[in-house]
């Protein structure tokens, strides 16, 4: 049993392609996992759910793609605080496993703060993954949350969620 | 050809404040199972009231309706009433009054794609008549993917008909 919420960014930052490949092999995984749901976060300057929690969501790629890019500096935080909402609402805590992957850029700093969003994701039990769609590590993510970003590529999908479900 | 009557006029505030209360309570009164919330938009969006059946709570909480501040978020109005329907059953709807002058929060369009994604029907109740080009096509888009429809009222009476023509979807006592 495991419930996901993928926190998606649409920005003109974005590597939109490599995030609906990303979704489409996560929802694929899942569907392998019996019980596990999957819900959708996107995230610009603001963030907003698109898809709650479900073990149907097999059109989460094509809802993806039909969110128009916003504009603004991406605010990964306010994803993951939208995604921690979901989660207190909608997901049971005894639950074995609730896990938050943001697929971001992290291209430009943000205002708000990134570890404190993940600090409250963890007070809920809640484990966040970071995927950045840059191939360099930003240099503004502190230190302390640095170890959870993981650099995605067309090529390396298949490991990265293997290494966080 | 004569102007409409209106009286959403000096406030239209005042004038939705009255029918909404008006309507509101006819709605409980009329449909056993029917649940009403509301949620208010300005440049930000909150819940007044969530999912009740309480008579003196809707009419209290409605009466207390105001202008809140600057600004215009249906986006954010919507995700909130989604947000108070997701645990729920049967028909949902979500019914948005509005102005126009969109201008802050999320875009009305992506919290259409979530109401839809809830099988949140969503209707548009536009006061006067007069809708920038951009938010005729978000509204537009929303009631189109959300199997909603638009209505367009000048006046009180109006007001009145189209709540009841929107909500005479939800189901009859049993």
């Amino acid at each position: 049993m495991i419930d996901v919420v993928a926190v998606a960014e649409k920005s003109r930052y974005i590597n939109i392609d490599l995030v609906k490949a990303f979704l489409s092999s996560l929802m694929h995984r899942l569907s392998r996992i019996e019980l596990s749901r999957l819900g959708l976060v996107v995230y610009s300057r603001l963030a907003a759910p698109v898809l709650d929690l479900t073990e149907n969501a097999a059109s989460i790629v094509d809802i993806y793609a039909k969110i128009p890019v916003m504009r603004g500096i991406p605010e990964p935080a306010l994803g993951v605080y939208e995604a921690c909402d979901m989660i207190r609402e909608l997901s049971e805590e005894s639950l074995s496993s609730r896990l938050i992957v943001v697929i971001g850029s992290f291209a430009k700093k943000p205002k708000n703060d990134l570890e404190a969003a993940i600090s409250y994701s963890e007070s809920l039990g809640v484990k966040t993954m970071l995927m950045s769609t840059t191939p360099r590590k930003p240099s503004w993510i502190p230190e302390e949350i640095a170890h959870t970003v993981l650099i995605l590529r067309q090529t390396n999908i298949d490991r990265a969620l293997r290494q966080i479900l | 050809m004569g102007e409409k009557y209106n009286d959403l006029t000096p406030r239209k505030i005042d004038a939705t404040r009255d029918v909404l209360a008006y309507t509101a309570t006819k709605l409980v009164d009329a449909k056993a199972l029917v649940r009403i919330g509301i949620t208010v938009f300005f440049s930000r969006a909150y819940p007044l009231i969530g999912l009740t059946r309480d008579r003196e709570i809707i009419t209290r909480s409605i009466n207390r309706l105001r202008v809140l501040g600057e600004g215009s978020a249906p986006g954010d109005g919507l995700i909130e009433a989604v947000k108070m329907l997701r645990r729920g059953g049967g028909t949902k709807k979500a019914i948005i009054v509005t102005d126009g002058g969109f201008n802050e929060g999320v875009p009305l369009d992506i919290a259409a794609l979530y109401a839809a994604n809830s099988n949140v029907v969503v209707d548009v109740v536009v006061l006067g008549d007069f809708l920038s080009e951009r938010d005729q096509r978000l509204v537009e888009f929303t009631v189109k993917i959300c199997n909603g429809e638009l209505f367009r009222v000048a006046n009180k009476a109006e007001l009145i008909r189209t709540l009841y023509r929107s909500s005479s979807s939800f189901p009859e006592n049993p």
